[in-house]
């Protein structure tokens, strides 16, 4: 079958290549645009009879996806219908942050940490200024295109966010990367919660490692308050108010350099106004690429500069202990099927209200 | 030969009864469900236009307040009829509402598009003129004239003060259906404003403006954060278009009308999605009005509710196509000051606020005061 086979074509317009992955979203796979040439990974939505509808999270993406355009956040070019499937075409990217944490061939250097972070909160600043909450937020949802650029994708969660007495869904992001307060039940929370999902990413990028990895939300509470102490009155005092607030036994917190030893004073102290327990007081998006850790040197590396890993992943065993990673909370029918090597990073992005896999996780 | 309600004059603002009961201020999501009495008593004005255009009044009926329907002709000749028409199966009697709209020359042959499996945007062969030159562009505002000029509705023979009385139409029917599902206004409005959309790139001949109101509130739910589910919005407004209750329509009606009513409304949800680029974004002049009119003393709240009343008025016409929300929003606190006598002039930059120039104003203005 040769290369431009028409039996590949997709609504005339895009050559079917390569699929990258399936989810319960459905498959997404690598094509051509033949009118551009342009290379794009297309996720096919299922719409076959469901009674609901077009896909609620693919609308959602959808919608989103139309207003957000920035250099930081990935591209939808087109969404299309095409013999019972919804079919939304996104600019290609080669790889993703996950990728590249977990590559030990990678080595990272304080000026490509730097600029990874940057990018990230960029893109994510970009999303807040426009009233939208990502609520996604984890390494393997932020795609590196061949230019070395950094952008965030899987909007599948996000919302938009700016009514006060507005209620969401606690039931958001991967349990590693969730806000203490949302482990805590809050139904109403703002930016914050992306906020602390950048530092757990953040964190990630400087110790080459999930930094709070807990396996129930009772333990991720637990792993956060070992690392950070566990909360006072003082230091959040809505805390006591949340649905789910449990107390927990006080544990004093250790320094955060015993956690970073390498690490400099402005990464740290960047960190720590990322980790602020209360989310009133946590250091807002803006404020933390105002921060000097972005202006001192090392100065951020250029994104065509940043180290990639090799283009074909081999499959290789965990660099992590698998034990570690956090239980599926979606029965065996939801689970997805991931790039070879990438199974300890899983299960965790299966939340109860989260129908879809987003197509970040299979490039 | 008479019937239960009272036919208006051709040419008549079918909806001033209607709307003049909406509370277009009423942006919390309380209960606003009304008994069915009300509605029907407050709407009627739908259901004889919805009922006349799909050719109820046709002599071919003989009509005994129960919404059955006796067919007289023989069935074969029925399938001839240029209007729509009843469908006669299996010796089963029964009106099913077709895809096309009354009161269109009958030299265009309508008959329900057939249905696509794959529902792309091709145009059924029967609405050739269906498509407008707006149909692949992005998202652009245009004047009055553009509109008025270019619907490809002219091309079926529908004229302009027609499809503004379609128009009223099938708001009066999204207003009436979204509180009947207690759905924020602003749920409401948007879904409006995508059926704006829609019958500016597709002609009303060929597409039931009922059908695509009730996909576009159901997709708007969804969009919007504030969804419902398919059943309740297709036996809500299968109750409001049928003024029966749902348990009597499924005496009523054939077996297995509500699973086909349920795919023609995921088709045509799809229909509007692809028609419109998948653009479901729609801003409402709300926020900048309260925004700009709050700065002024607190004893114009008058003129802030008066001025949301007129957005919501102005939500039944193409405004929400010509100009940007802040200069609709402008454009009703113009026509609002000049209702209460207000001199907004007297506040420094108003006008430079909303962004707004004389001649929007008056143009807004202008369009808002024919729909009060």
């Amino acid at each position: 079958m040769s290369d431009m086979d028409p039996s590949k074509k997709v609504a005339d317009r895009y050559l079917k290549r390569e699929v990258l992955g399936e989810g319960t979203y459905g498959v997404v796979y690598k094509a051509i645009d033949t009118h551009t040439g342009q290379t794009v990974a297309i996720k096919k939505i299922r719409l076959g009879k469901q009674k609901e509808g077009v896909n609620f999270t693919a609308l959602r993406e959808i919608k989103l996806l139309k207003e957000l355009k920035d250099p930081n956040i990935v591209e939808l070019i087109d969404a299309f219908p095409h013999k019972g499937n919804l079919h939304l075409v996104f600019e290609f990217m080669e790889t993703d942050l996950e990728a590249v944490i977990r590559d030990r061939n990678i080595f990272l250097s304080p000026s490509d940490t730097k600029s990874y972070l940057q990018m990230t909160l960029k893109g994510l600043a970009y999303c807040h200024k426009k009233w939208v909450l990502h609520r996604d937020m984890k390494p393997n949802n932020l795609l590196i295109g061949s230019n070395g650029q950094l952008k965030l994708a899987d909007f599948g969660l996000a919302r938009m966010f700016g009514s006060p007495d507005r209620r969401f869904t606690h039931q958001v992001f991967a349990r590693w990367y969730r806000a203490p307060e949302l482990l805590f039940g809050a139904k109403q929370y703002g930016p914050g919660v992306d906020v602390w999902a950048a530092g757990c990413i953040f964190a990630e990028l400087l110790l080459r490692r999930p930094f709070l990895q807990g396996t129930s939300d009772i333990d991720q509470l637990g792993k956060i308050f070992s690392a950070f102490g566990t909360p006072t009155a003082s230091q959040w005092p809505d805390m006591v108010y949340l649905p789910d607030y449990v107390e927990y036994q006080y544990v004093p917190a250790p320094p955060l350099r015993s956690l970073f030893p390498m690490v400099t004073d402005d990464a740290l102290d960047l960190l720590s106004k990322m980790f602020t327990y209360d989310p009133k007081a946590r250091i807002s998006v803006q404020q933390a690429l105002e921060h000097r850790y972005f202006s001192s040197a090392p100065l951020p590396s250029d994104p065509d500069k940043l180290p990639r890993p090799a283009p074909k992943r081999e499959s290789r065993t965990s660099d992590f202990n698998l034990q570690e990673g956090p239980t599926v909370l979606s029965p065996p029918r939801k689970s997805r099927r991931v790039m070879p090597g990438r199974d300890g990073f899983e299960g965790s992005s299966l939340q109860a209200d989260k129908v879809d896999a987003s197509f970040g996780d299979f490039n | 030969m008479s019937f239960g309600w009272n036919l208006q004059a051709p040419g008549h603002d079918l909806h001033g009864v209607y709307w003049s009961t909406c509370d277009g201020n009423n942006f919390n999501n309380g209960n606003r469900k009304r008994s069915r009495i009300s509605y029907y008593h407050g709407n009627s004005n739908i259901h004889n236009n919805y009922w006349a255009e799909h050719g109820v009044y046709s002599n071919v009926y003989h009509f005994d307040y129960g919404n059955h329907f006796q067919c007289d002709a023989d069935p074969l000749s029925l399938k001839r009829r240029k209007h729509s028409s009843p469908i006669c199966e299996n010796n089963q009697k029964y009106y099913l509402p077709s895809t096309v709209q009354g009161n269109i020359p009958s030299s265009v042959n309508f008959q329900a598009s057939p249905t696509r499996s794959n529902v792309d945007t091709s145009v059924s062969p029967i609405c050739k003129l269906d498509c407008s030159i707006f149909e692949d562009k992005e998202l652009v505002f245009m004047s009055r004239d553009e509109i008025d000029r270019c619907s490809p509705s002219r091309k079926d023979g529908i004229d302009v003060l027609r499809e503004r009385h379609l128009r009223y139409s099938y708001c009066a029917f999204l207003q009436n259906l979204g509180m009947w599902l207690n759905l924020p206004q602003t749920t409401i409005g948007t879904a409006m404003v995508l059926c704006h959309r829609f019958f500016v790139r597709r002609s009303h001949a060929c597409h039931d403006r009922f059908l695509i109101a009730t996909a576009a509130l159901f997709l708007v739910g969804k969009s919007e954060e504030t969804p419902c589910p398919l059943n309740n919005v297709l036996q809500a407004s299968s109750e409001i278009l049928h003024e029966q209750d749902f348990t009597l329509l499924s005496y009523l009606l054939p077996v297995g009308w509500f699973e086909k009513y349920h795919d023609r409304v995921l088709e045509a949800e799809l229909l509007l999605l692809t028609t419109l680029n998948f653009e479901l974004n729609v801003e409402h002049p709300y926020t900048s009005l309260t925004s700009v009119l709050n700065k002024l003393d607190p004893s114009k709240t008058v003129l802030v509710n008066l001025a949301l009343n007129l957005i919501s008025k102005g939500l039944q016409s193409s405004l929400w196509l010509q100009y940007k929300p802040h200069h609709i929003a402008a454009g009703a606190a113009y026509l609002a000051s000049m209702f209460l006598k207000i001199d907004l002039t007297a506040y420094h930059n108003i006008w430079q606020e909303f962004e707004a120039t004389p001649s929007i104003l008056r143009d807004i203005s202008q369009q808002l005061m024919e729909l009060v």
